[in-house]
């Protein structure tokens, strides 16, 4: 009876959390007429790789249009989640737009179903009134891993809850195999959490150690599924050795805040972290046989910090996942606290305690003192992020792009004037083509002149991230950058060299929006120049003069 | 043998089954706008490509791991494996569009051959 009622907990706890959670940021809907809720630029960074692995059907090089028109760019970046996406958006028959946003959502749902059994080790109790908790992965500001687009870190982060699992799962046969699995399937699908993957590992032998003495059996477990684990990633490591080890080492750096993102802090929980600090000292009270789960939490707490010692924004991405991590902490505060009040514990109350802290945590009601507290800017109780937003993107932006991507030559370059879109320029390769963006600072410094010119301060948007690394030998990688002039990428360049020209006829500031049509139309002097493609939001231009006088510079 | 196998598999897919109809349900309720079939169809795609695999990888654990915790956690290691397994072939050379096809039967008939010939011939499960 008690086992089948927790079932029905989880299952009403998924259904809840799938619609509070994932449904909710995507309007209630998964396909959607353009990528829906992309907030930054990496969100289509990640995207557009995706939509090319499909394309190219495998992820041995990186496309031209993403790696500023190189080709023959190694593949570098980890791939899981984009196999993952292109492997889903099949199945389903919905673009790998949708599909890659909704799995990452999807998953961060079975993860938190993962921490309920890893913390039922410890109590079930505990672990139902965890739950609720759990949830505010999707408040704010956690929510911005999902809405900005650090989706291969958030999805290596639940595998990271598989791989925490098997290591409470200590007793289970070939334990080995699953660490190698899920260690391997971190390591592909965002490196940097294997590295707080065997960290933990390393902190978890420790321990059990420090309770249970050495135990050679454990260490061989441990340390054959770390081995497997290399082993079969190793073709993805020896590159990502070769270009981020070699571009992004690792060097001491304190990293208090995280500028220019809203990261989660510890005073985010608010008043909850009452009941965390409750949590921690009553494991802490244990701690000559503190159970796993709960020195897991604490691990995982400090993992959060090592952006003092030099893990910068890794350490921040990890405190997205931080309310799922901690949960058993709050679980077990709320077991303390309720226990003074209830003598006899049993299921009922459970059942009651968690619904209420559902309720209370998802925001569906709104409790008046919490309310206030949030506008007298005292610590409140965190609720989940409820507004829902088509982000960046727009219909007449997305036709332009696809528009591009389906009617010009594989070969064309494009280059984009002015448009309030795109400094989140990783949107820009969904045209598909090698492609560059004029300098807002130049554009905006040649209206005040009142010139027309021919070349502006450019640059060439692209992923160079970790090196855009070319093989040279099986563990060698040359910089394809070093091959390029030094302006490349960024500096004065002829836009007469480019095939198509995109205008926005419309801007938060008409007057750039008016100066792109100045050019378009100075452009459309020429008969062989043509528009051959326009909506409400943007105009396509076809160079019939590339690489000719195709412009002719004046005063306006 | 054999046959208590198969009955231990004829048993746990009544559940699996339920599984199968939360997910579409919770699915439906959530993203309420999707229409019915659409809906339908990606609760199946999700079944197809993570719920079986893992299931059928897991069945030889079927002894020390719950059926619920076999499926949940069989959701995860199925993901990590496809995803795995999917960059390798894509770069040997398969193309990844046909691996949404391929990746889920190998993985079904492996956890069903390490279960039909792997593990021992205790045909309980543990219960959750």
């Amino acid at each position: 009876m008690k086992l089948s009622i927790e079932v029905a907990i989880v299952s009403a706890f998924f259904i809840v959390a799938l619609y509070l959670g994932p449904a909710a940021m995507l309007n209630h809907t998964v396909n959607h007429p353009f990528p829906y809720a992309y907030l930054a630029s990496d969100a289509f960074q990640h995207q557009v790789r995706a939509d090319a692995i499909k394309e190219t059907g495998n992820f041995k090089y990186e496309t031209d249009y993403i790696s500023l028109g190189l080709t023959g760019v190694e593949g570098r970046y980890p791939p899981g989640l984009y196999h993952l996406a292109v492997l889903f958006g099949n199945t389903a028959g919905i673009p790998v737009y949708d599909a890659i946003v909704f799995l990452v959502y999807f998953f961060a749902v079975i993860s938190m179903l993962i921490m309920f059994f890893v913390i039922k080790h410890f109590n079930s109790t505990v672990a139902i009134l965890s739950l609720p908790c759990s949830m505010l992965i999707f408040s704010f500001p956690p929510i911005v891993g999902f809405l900005w687009g650090h989706w291969p870190s958030l999805l290596g982060q639940v595998f990271l809850i598989g791989f925490i699992w098997v290591l409470i799962n200590n007793q289970i046969k070939y334990q080995f195999i699953f660490l190698a699995l899920f260690l391997a399937s971190i390591i592909i699908t965002h490196t940097s959490e294997a590295i707080f993957a065997v960290l933990l590992l390393g902190s978890v032998f420790l321990y059990e150690v420090m309770q249970k003495g050495f135990s050679l059996g454990r260490i061989v477990n441990m340390s054959s599924g770390v081995v497997i684990a290399f082993i079969i990633t190793s073709y993805f490591l020896i590159i990502f050795n070769g270009t981020w080890l070699t571009a992004q080492s690792y060097s001491f750096h304190v990293m208090p805040i995280w500028e220019g993102n809203p990261g989660f802090y510890l005073t985010g929980f608010g008043l909850l972290l009452v009941i965390f600090a409750l949590g921690m000292i009553s494991s802490l009270t244990k701690m000559k046989d503190m159970p796993l789960p709960p020195v897991i939490g604490f691990i995982m707490l400090l993992i959060g910090f090592t952006n003092l010692i030099g893990f910068n924004f890794r350490a921040f991405q990890i405190r997205f996942f931080w309310p799922l991590y901690l949960s058993i902490f709050f679980g077990l505060g709320i077991y303390m606290i309720l226990k003074l009040l209830v003598r006899k514990w049993g299921m009922l109350h459970n059942i009651i305690a968690f619904f209420l802290f559902m309720i209370l945590l998802s925001g569906i009601i709104s409790v008046p003192i919490l309310a206030q507290a949030k506008t007298h800017l005292v610590p409140s109780v965190p609720t989940l992020y409820k507004s829902s937003s088509p982000g960046i993107m727009n219909q007449y932006h997305w036709d332009m792009l696809q528009w591009l991507s389906m009617n010009t030559e594989k070969s064309a370059k494009v280059y984009f004037f002015y448009g309030d879109l795109y400094s989140q320029d990783a949107l820009l390769r969904n045209a598909k083509r090698v492609h560059a963006q004029v300098d807002v600072g130049d554009f905006i410094e040649s209206l005040q002149n009142r010139t027309i010119r021919r070349y502006y301060l450019t640059e060439v948007p692209g992923d160079s991230g970790g090196m855009l690394g070319k093989r040279e030998s099986m563990f060698r990688f040359n910089d394809a950058m070093s091959e390029l002039p030094k302006d490349y990428p960024y500096g004065r360049k002829d836009i007469c060299l480019y095939n198509y020209f995109v205008f926005d006829k419309v801007s938060g500031q008409q007057a750039l929006a008016q100066y792109n049509l100045l050019i378009a139309q100075d452009l459309l002097k020429n008969t062989a120049t043509k528009a051959v493609y326009q909506n409400e939001v943007a105009v396509i231009i076809k160079n019939g003069l590339v690489g000719g006088d195709c412009i002719a510079e004046r005063p306006i | 043998m054999l046959k208590d196998q198969f009955d231990v598999i004829k048993k746990e897919m009544l559940i699996v089954g339920i599984v199968v109809i939360v997910l579409a349900a919770a699915v439906k309720i959530a993203f309420y706008n999707e229409p019915l079939m659409d809906s339908l169809r990606i609760s199946l795609s999700l079944v197809w490509l993570f719920l079986l695999p893992g299931y059928c990888l897991l069945l030889f654990w079927r002894a020390q791991l719950a059926i619920i915790e076999r499926i949940i956690i069989g959701f995860l290691l199925a993901a990590g494996i496809e995803a795995l397994t999917s960059y390798y072939l894509g770069i040997g050379g398969v193309n990844v569009n046909i691996h949404h096809f391929v990746l889920p039967l190998a993985l079904i008939t492996i956890g069903l051959a390490a279960y039909f010939f792997g593990s021992s011939t205790k045909s309980d499960s543990r219960q959750m």
